[in-house]
C-alpha cells in the first residue's frame, strides 16, 4: 500500500506522461527527421543517375577531397593538442589553470564568422603578417591553409572538453602507481594514460571530425569561394543552392548528410562502450 | 633496509606538513606511522617513496643502507608502494595488474614470457587470488583488490615496502581479517615495512614500532608497548585511547593534590578509564574522587560506566563484567574512584 502512494507521487499521471513523450516525438519528426528526409528527398528526386552525376562532377569531388583532406589536418592535430592539454590540466594544479580551461572553450563561445575573421586579419594581404606573407610568397588566406587553420581553431575544444573532465575524475594515481613499479613516462603514458581515456578520446575525436566536416561559418570566410580549389562540402553545396541548381546542391548535402549519419553510428557504439564500461 | 631520514621538512603552500623530521626505520621491522589526518604521515610515507619532494635544503638526506636517495626519481628507488585506495589498473587483468613491474623492465634485465607468468602465480597463491588472475579490477571486492595491490608491489622484489592507510576503506571485519594477514605476511618475508594508519589499535596490533606524528613533528618512537603503556606526551596518551582529564598541583613537597580548579592546576593529570579502582567507601586515601553513577553501559566486552564528580565532570571508567557483577553498582549510586595508574605532563 504505502510503495504504491510513493510510486503515486513519483511517476506522473499517464495523460500526462503520454504528452510530454507525444511532444517529444513530434519536436523531433519535425526539426531532425523531416529535413533529413528533405535532403535525400530532394537529392534523388530526379533519380540516382542524375545523384551520381552530381557527386562525380570535378568540382563536387574537388570539394569532398578538400573536406577530407582538412579533416584529415585538422582533426590528428586536435588529437594530439588535445591529449597534452588536458593532460597538463588535469593532472597537474598551476597558477591559472581554471582561466586555461576556460579558454579552451572560446572557439566554441564566439561565432564562427568572427573565429574565419580572426585569421584574415592576421594573414590577410592587410593583416598584420600580410606583408611578410607576400614578400615570402606565402598564401594562406583564400587558400587551403587559411582553411584548415580555420577549421582547427573551430573544432580544438572538442576532444580537450571530453578529455579533461574524465582525467580530472581518474586522477594519477595509477600512474604514481606505474611510476612506482618501474615505468618511465613513456610506458606510463601508452600502458596507463591513453587506455584509460581511449573511449572517452574517440568520442571527442568523432565529434571533432563531424564539426570539421560541416563547419561552415569560419571556413566560408577565410575560403575565398574558388571553385575547384577553396570549396568545401557545406560552401558547394551553398554555391550550388545560389544557383538554382537544386538537385546537385542537395546531392552534395546528402554527402554531408551521410557523412553525418555514420558519425552518428559511430558515436551511438562508443557511448554505449562507456556506459558498459562503467556500469561494470 | 634500514632508511634514515635527515631534516626532512614539507611545506604546502606556507602550510608546515612536516618540520625537519629525522627518524631512522630499521631493517626488516614492520613500522606504523600513527596520527591524525593533517599529521603528516602520509606526506612522510609520500616523500620515502618519491612521489614527493621534500623541501630543498643542503643537509636534507633519505639513506637507503647509507646510500643517499634523495635525487632518485621514484621508479628507480625500488619501493612498493600500496595506495589506500588501491590504484589498480583498472583495464588491466589480476594477472597483469601483477605483471606490469615485471614487463616494464629494459629488455635485457626483462624476465622471459614463462618466467613471469610463474612469478606472478607465485604472488598470487600468497595474497590467496590465484584462481582470480583473469578478472578485472572492478570485479573483485575491496580486500581482494588490496591483496592485489600488494601482490603488484612486492613483483618488483621491494627493498621497502609502504602502506598508505592500507585498510582504511574496508569494512571492520575485513579490515581485521588483512591486519593479521600482513603481520604474518611480513614475519614470513621480513621485507622492511611503513605503514601509515590513523587507527591507533590497528598501529597496536600489526607493527613492531609506532611512531606517533602530530603537526608534522615527531611526538614519540617506541614499541606499542612503550608508546601505550608509557606515552611521552600528553597528546599521545590520549591518541593512544580514552583518557580523563584532571587538573591537579604538585606542591613544594612533591606531593600530587587533585583538585579541579584550573586556575590553580600546574600539572594535568591523565588516567585511563579501565585505570580506575572503585570503592564502596572513602577510605581517607589522598587523592580519590567522590562521583555518582551517571550512566551504565552493559553492552560490550567491557562494562562502560559514566559517573560525574561534585562539579558535573564525566568520568569514564571501564571494567570487566566480573568486577561489575562483584560491586553490584546501580545507577545514582555515590561511589569513589581510586587512580590506580595515571600520568602527569605539564599544563
Amino acid at each position: 500500500m504505502q510503495s504504491r502512494h510513493i510510486e503515486k507521487g513519483l511517476y506522473p499521471p499517464f495523460i500526462i506522461n503520454a504528452l510530454i513523450t507525444a511532444i517529444t516525438l513530434v519536436f523531433l519528426a519535425l526539426f531532425l527527421i523531416l529535413p533529413l528526409v528533405v535532403i535525400f528527398g530532394e537529392a534523388f528526386r530526379e533519380g540516382i543517375s542524375i545523384w551520381w552525376g552530381s557527386i562525380v562532377e570535378q568540382e563536387a569531388l574537388s570539394a569532398l577531397r578538400l573536406t577530407l583532406l582538412v579533416a584529415a589536418i585538422a582533426v590528428p592535430f586536435n588529437l594530439f593538442f588535445g591529449i597534452v592539454a588536458s593532460w597538463a590540466l588535469a593532472k597537474f594544479d598551476f597558477w591559472g589553470r581554471s582561466f586555461i580551461i576556460t579558454l579552451i572553450d572560446l572557439p566554441f563561445a564566439v561565432s564562427p564568422i568572427v573565429s574565419g575573421l580572426i585569421f584574415v586579419l592576421l594573414f590577410g594581404i592587410h593583416g598584420w603578417m600580410g606583408p611578410w606573407l607576400v614578400k615570402n610568397n606565402i598564401q594562406i588566406i583564400f587558400a587551403v591553409p587559411g582553411i584548415v587553420l580555420a577549421t582547427m581553431f573551430v573544432t580544438f575544444p572538442f576532444v580537450a572538453r571530453e578529455l579533461i573532465p574524465l582525467m580530472t575524475e581518474q586522477g594519477s594515481e595509477e600512474e604514481q602507481a606505474a611510476l612506482t613499479l618501474g615505468a618511465n613516462g613513456w610506458q606510463t603514458f601508452w600502458k596507463i594514460t591513453l587506455p584509460n581515456i581511449k573511449w572517452g578520446l574517440l568520442y571527442g575525436v568523432i565529434l571533432c571530425n563531424a564539426r570539421a566536416m560541416g563547419e561552415f561559418g569560419a571556413v566560408s570566410v577565410v575560403s575565398g569561394h574558388i571553385r575547384g580549389e577553396t570549396n568545401t562540402l557545406p560552401l558547394q553545396a551553398e554555391i550550388l543552392y545560389n544557383e538554382y541548381n537544386f538537385t546537385a546542391a542537395f546531392a552534395v548535402a546528402s554527402l554531408l548528410a551521410f557523412l553525418a549519419l555514420i558519425t552518428l553510428a559511430l558515436k551511438f557504439f562508443v557511448e554505449s562502450r562507456i556506459n558498459k564500461l562503467e556500469t561494470l | 633496509m634500514s632508511i634514515s631520514l635527515e631534516n626532512i621538512s614539507k611545506t604546502f603552500n606556507g602550510f608546515k606538513a612536516l618540520d625537519d623530521i629525522n627518524l631512522t626505520f630499521e631493517d626488516g621491522k614492520l613500522t606504523a606511522l600513527l596520527g591524525p589526518s593533517g599529521s603528516g604521515k602520509t606526506t612522510l610515507l609520500r616523500i620515502v617513496a618519491g612521489l614527493e619532494l621534500p623541501d630543498e635544503k643542503d643537509n636534507s638526506k633519505i639513506l637507503f643502507n647509507n646510500e643517499d636517495v634523495i635525487d632518485k626519481p621514484v621508479r628507480k628507488r625500488q619501493v612498493g608502494f600500496v595506495f589506500q585506495h588501491y590504484a589498480l589498473f583498472r583495464h588491466l587483468s589480476v594477472f597483469d595488474n601483477v605483471a606490469f613491474g615485471l614487463e616494464v623492465k629494459k629488455r635485457k634485465e626483462r624476465l622471459s614470457k614463462s618466467e613471469i607468468h610463474e612469478q606472478v602465480f607465485e604472488l598470487l597463491r600468497i595474497v590467496q587470488l590465484d584462481t582470480m588472475a583473469d578478472r578485472l579490477p572492478s570485479q573483485l571486492s575491496g580486500g581482494q583488490r588490496q591483496r592485489v595491490a600488494l601482490a603488484r608491489a612486492l613483483a618488483i622484489k621491494p627493498k621497502v615496502l609502504l602502506l598508505d592507510e592500507p585498510f582504511g576503506s574496508l569494512d571492520a571485519k575485513v579490515r581485521a581479517e588483512l591486519r593479521r594477514w600482513l603481520r604474518k605476511l611480513h614475519d614470513d618475508l621480513h621485507i622492511t615495512s611503513i605503514f601509515v594508519t590513523h587507527d591507533q589499535e590497528e598501529a597496536l596490533e600489526v607493527s613492531d614500532r609506532i611512531i606517533v606524528m602530530n603537526h608534522g613533528r615527531i611526538e614519540q618512537v617506541g614499541t606499542p608497548d612503550e608508546v601505550f603503556h608509557k606515552p611521552a606526551t600528553e597528546f599521545v596518551m590520549q591518541f593512544l585511547g580514552d583518557v580523563n582529564v584532571f587538573h591537579g598541583r604538585v606542591d613544594k613537597n612533591q606531593t600530587l593534590l587533585l583538585n579541579n580548579a584550573k586556575e590553580e592546576a600546574n600539572i594535568k593529570f591523565l588516567v585511563r578509564p579501565h585505570d580506575f579502582e572503585i570503592l564502596l567507601e572513602n577510605n581517607n586515601e589522598e587523592n580519590i574522587f567522590p562521583v555518582k553513577a551517571h550512566r551504565i553501559l552493559t553492552a560490550g566486552v567491557m562494562v562502560k560506566i559514566e559517573f560525574v564528580d561534585k562539579s558535573n565532570h564525566l568520568i569514564l571508567v571501564h571494567l570487566s563484567h566480573d568486577s561489575y557483577g562483584e560491586i553490584q553498582l546501580n545507577l545514582g549510586d555515590e561511589v569513589f574512584l581510586r587512580p590506580k595508574q595515571h600520568h602527569f605532563y605539564d599544563n
